[in-house]
C-alpha cells in the first residue's frame, strides 16, 4: 500500500483535537440508536419479536463498527500550511487531499453545532467561488479556529481576486 | 457619488422620482411618441420601458382568451353544452373587457414604476409602487450582457436586456427599442470592461437585421448551417431516447401478438397489431417536433466578432443575442456524443459565472452555456481561438493513463489522458460522451487529489480541477499516484503564478487569455518560467 500520496507537503500534518473523536462519536451513535432503534421498534411491532431481536443485534453490530470508524476518521483529519496555500486532508478508505491558494478565498468563517460547542470546538471552513473546493476544518479548539479564520483573512486579503 | 455635489445621497430614490401615477413632467422623454432618445455618454440618463411593454408582456393572455372564447364561436363546433353559447355575449363581452382592464392597469402601473436610471457608475432599476424595489448594478460588477427577443417582443421591434452579475439571479430590462437595446447592451459591455466610451461615437448597430445582431464592423467566423443542425439532433443521444422510449414498448406489445400467433395458429390480434404500429404515429410526432425545436432554438446560430466582445446570435422565432465576456470565462469543454464520432463533431460550452450549470435544454431562448451547438473540428478551432487566442490545444501533449488503469476502465482507458501547458490543464474523460476539459491555471479556485481503496492498490489516483464548478466537475481520472501528487502542488503553484501575472500584467483582468489583440504577449508571460517543468513531466 502506497502511502507517500498523501503525506504532509511540509514536515508534518497538524491534526485537530483529540476531543473531536468524541464529537464524531456521538454524533455517529445518536444518527445509528436513532436509525436502529426505530428499526427493532417496527420490527417488533409490526412482524414478531424475533425481527426485533435480529435488528437490535445488527444495529448493535453496525453501531459499533461506525462508532470505531468515527473516531478514526476524526483521527485521519489533517491540515497544513505550505507556502500560499492550505491543505487539508481526510477520509479512510476514500482518502483526499485539497489544496487551495489563500488568493483564491472569499470568505472564512467559524461555525459550531451543539456538540462541538459543548466540547469547546469549532469548525473553520474556507469559502472560495467553487463550491466543490468544500474545504473545511472541524474541531479546532475556539481561540485557535477564530485564530486561524483571523490568520487566513489576512494572508486572503493580501493576496486578492478570487474570480 | 461622482455627479457632483447636488447629486442624491445614494440610498435614496433619484430626486426625479415621480409619484406613480402622476408621469413625471420633468420626463427627458414622453412615453408615447418615439423622441430620440439622448446617448448614453456616461451622464445620467433615466429612461422608461417602452410603452407597448404592458401588451409584449401581457399578450400570450390575451391570444389565450380570444382562442378559448373563439373555439365555441366556431361553426360546426363539436363540443357544446358547458361553453359560452348559451351566455350573453355582452356579458362576455363586459368580462373580457374587465379582465383584460385589470391586466392593462396593472401593466400600465408596473410600467408608470419602472425606471431605468443609468448614470456614472452604476445601473439602477427602481419597479413597484406598493413595494419599491431598487436593483443597482454597479458597471464593474457585471458578468455579462445580453439580449433576448422573445416572439411577441420581437414583432413589435422591442427587445430585452438581460445583465448577470453573478450572485442572484439576472436583472431584466423589459422590453426597449431595439436599437435602443443593442446601445444600451453596448454600452454596458463597454462599462464592464472598465472603458469610459460613450457608445455614440462607435455605435455601428445601425446595420444590424432583423435575423441576427450584426453592426457593419462586425466579422462573422461561424455560421452553423441548419443541415448540421438536423444531422446532430438525428445522431444525438436525446434522439436515441425517443426512439427508444416508443420503440420498446411498441416492439414489445408486437412481439407478444407474435408469440399468441403462433402458438394459436391464427392471425395476429388486431388490437397488438394496432397498439404496436399504432406507437409509430406519436413517435414520428415527438421526433419531428424535437428536430422542429432544435432547429428553431438554434436557428442562424452566429459566432460574431465585434466591437464589445464575440457575439452569439441565434433563434427563429425568438433571437438570443449573447455577448460573451472573454475574460469571465472560467473553463471550456468540448464534448462529443458517442454518434458525433462518426461526423466528426463536437459541441463547446463555456463556464461563466451567472450562466448556470450545464445547459441541457439546447432549445429553449436566452442564456446557455453553449459557444457552438455543433461544429467541425475546425469550427471547434475557430470558436476556441476566438476566444482565448493565447490556446494552443494541438500542440499541447497529451499523457496517457498507466496501463494498470484498464482495469478499472475498460471501455475509456483509450480516450483517458491528460495534458498541460503554461496557460492550460486539459483533462479527457468520458464514455459515450467524450470530453475534454480546458482549465486555464489562472482560473483555478483550488485542487484535489482522490483515492479510493481500489485506486491504492492499483497505485492510481484522481486529480480534480475545481472552477466555480457550474459545469461538470472537471477530473482526470485514474492517473498514476506519484504524478498525481506531484501534479497536485505543481498546479497550486502555477494557479498562483498564473492569476499574479495575470493580475500585474495590465490594467484589465484578461492578460492571458482575454479576448483582446496581443501579439508576442505569451512569449514574455511570466508563466513561462514553469513551461520547462511543465514539458520535463511531459516527456
Amino acid at each position: 500500500m502506497d502511502t507517500s500520496l498523501f503525506q504532509p507537503p511540509a514536515d508534518t500534518w497538524r491534526r485537530l483535537a483529540p476531543s473531536y473523536a468524541n464529537v464524531r462519536l456521538i454524533g455517529s451513535l445518536i444518527a445509528n440508536v436513532i436509525f436502529w432503534g426505530a428499526i427493532t421498534v417496527a420490527g417488533w411491532l409490526l412482524l414478531d419479536w424475533r425481527y426485533g431481536v435480529a435488528a437490535a443485534a445488527v444495529g448493535a453490530l453496525w453501531t459499533g463498527w461506525r462508532a470505531v470508524r468515527a473516531v478514526r476518521y476524526a483521527r485521519s483529519w489533517g491540515y497544513a500550511e505550505r507556502g500560499e496555500d492550505l491543505c487539508i486532508t481526510k477520509g479512510l478508505w476514500f482518502k483526499e487531499l485539497t489544496v487551495v491558494p489563500y488568493g483564491r478565498m472569499q470568505l472564512a468563517k467559524v461555525e459550531s453545532g451543539p456538540i462541538q460547542q459543548a466540547f469547546g470546538l469549532a469548525t473553520v471552513s474556507l469559502v472560495t467561488a467553487s463550491a466543490q473546493t468544500n474545504a473545511s476544518i472541524p474541531g479546532l479548539p475556539a481561540a485557535e479556529a477564530a485564530a486561524l479564520r483571523d490568520r487566513l483573512i489576512e494572508v486572503g486579503d493580501s493576496r486578492g481576486a478570487g474570480l | 457619488m461622482t455627479d457632483g455635489p447636488e447629486s442624491p445621497p445614494p440610498l435614496r430614490p433619484p430626486d426625479d422620482w415621480a409619484p406613480p401615477s402622476v408621469p413625471s413632467a420633468a420626463e427627458p422623454q414622453a412615453p408615447a411618441q418615439p423622441v430620440p432618445t439622448p446617448p448614453l455618454t456616461g451622464q445620467r440618463v433615466v429612461e422608461r420601458a417602452h410603452p407597448l411593454t404592458p401588451f409584449v408582456r401581457g399578450w400570450l393572455f390575451f391570444v389565450a382568451m380570444i382562442g378559448w372564447i373563439g373555439k365555441d364561436y366556431l361553426p360546426n363546433s363539436s363540443r357544446s353544452g358547458s361553453s359560452f353559447e348559451q351566455w350573453n355575449p355582452l356579458y362576455i363581452g363586459l368580462v373580457v373587457l374587465v379582465i383584460a382592464l385589470l391586466i392593462g392597469l396593472s401593466g400600465l402601473v408596473t410600467w408608470l414604476t419602472t425606471k431605468f436610471v443609468a448614470d456614472e457608475t452604476e445601473l439602477s432599476v427602481e419597479t413597484g409602487w406598493l413595494f419599491r424595489r431598487s436593483n443597482r448594478i454597479a458597471y464593474s460588477r457585471i458578468q455579462s450582457v445580453d439580449m433576448v427577443q422573445p416572439l411577441a417582443a420581437r414583432i413589435f421591434g422591442l427587445a430585452e436586456v438581460k445583465i448577470d452579475v453573478g450572485g442572484e439571479g439576472a436583472t431584466k430590462l423589459q422590453y426597449l427599442t431595439r436599437a435602443r437595446a443593442t446601445e444600451l447592451r453596448d454600452y454596458l459591455m463597454r462599462r464592464a470592461h472598465g472603458q469610459q466610451v460613450s457608445v455614440a461615437e462607435s455605435n455601428a448597430s445601425a446595420a444590424t437585421n432583423v435575423l441576427d445582431d450584426l453592426g457593419a464592423t462586425d466579422k462573422v467566423l461561424i455560421r452553423v448551417p441548419a443541415k448540421d443542425l438536423i444531422i446532430g439532433a438525428l445522431l444525438s443521444h436525446e434522439l436515441l431516447f425517443i426512439v427508444l422510449g416508443f420503440l420498446l414498448p411498441a416492439a414489445t406489445v408486437f412481439g407478444v401478438g407474435l408469440l399468441i400467433a403462433t402458438f394459436t395458429g391464427r392471425d395476429i390480434p388486431t388490437a397488438n397489431f394496432a397498439i404496436g404500429f399504432g406507437l409509430l404515429f406519436p413517435m414520428a410526432m415527438a421526433i419531428f417536433s424535437f428536430l422542429s425545436k432544435r432547429v428553431l432554438g438554434q436557428f442562424n446560430y452566429t459566432l460574431a466578432e465585434t466591437r464589445a466582445g464575440l457575439r452569439i446570435t441565434r433563434g427563429l422565432t425568438s433571437l438570443t443575442s449573447q455577448t460573451v465576456p472573454a475574460n469571465r470565462i472560467q473553463s471550456i469543454r468540448i464534448a462529443q456524443p458517442i454518434l458525433w464520432r462518426l461526423i466528426g463533431r463536437s459541441r463547446l460550452d463555456i463556464e461563466v459565472l451567472g450562466y448556470g450549470s450545464l445547459t441541457g435544454d439546447e432549445d429553449s431562448s436566452g442564456t446557455s452555456t453553449i459557444l457552438l451547438p455543433i461544429g467541425t473540428q475546425q469550427m471547434v478551432d475557430t470558436a476556441l481561438h476566438a476566444v482565448w487566442p493565447g490556446l494552443r490545444l494541438d500542440q499541447i501533449q497529451f499523457r496517457r493513463n498507466p496501463e494498470r488503469s484498464k482495469v478499472l476502465d475498460p471501455l475509456t482507458y483509450g480516450w483517458l489522458a491528460y495534458g498541460l501547458d503554461d496557460q492550460v490543464v486539459v483533462a479527457r474523460t468520458g464514455w459515450l460522451t467524450r470530453i475534454q476539459s480546458i482549465v486555464p491555471h489562472a482560473r483555478l479556485q483550488s485542487v484535489r487529489v482522490t483515492q479510493g481503496p481500489w485506486e491504492r492498490k492499483l497505485e492510481l489516483a484522481n486529480l480534480e480541477f475545481h472552477t466555480t464548478g457550474l459545469l461538470k466537475r472537471h477530473a482526470i481520472h485514474h492517473l498514476d499516484a506519484a504524478d498525481a501528487r506531484r501534479l497536485l502542488f505543481d498546479e497550486a503553484d502555477r494557479a498562483k503564478t498564473a492569476r499574479t501575472a495575470e493580475l500585474e500584467g495590465a490594467p484589465q483582468p484578461d492578460v492571458t487569455l482575454g479576448h483582446v489583440d496581443r501579439q508576442g504577449e505569451a512569449d514574455e508571460h511570466p508563466g513561462r518560467a514553469g513551461g520547462a517543468i511543465d514539458s520535463g513531466h511531459l516527456a
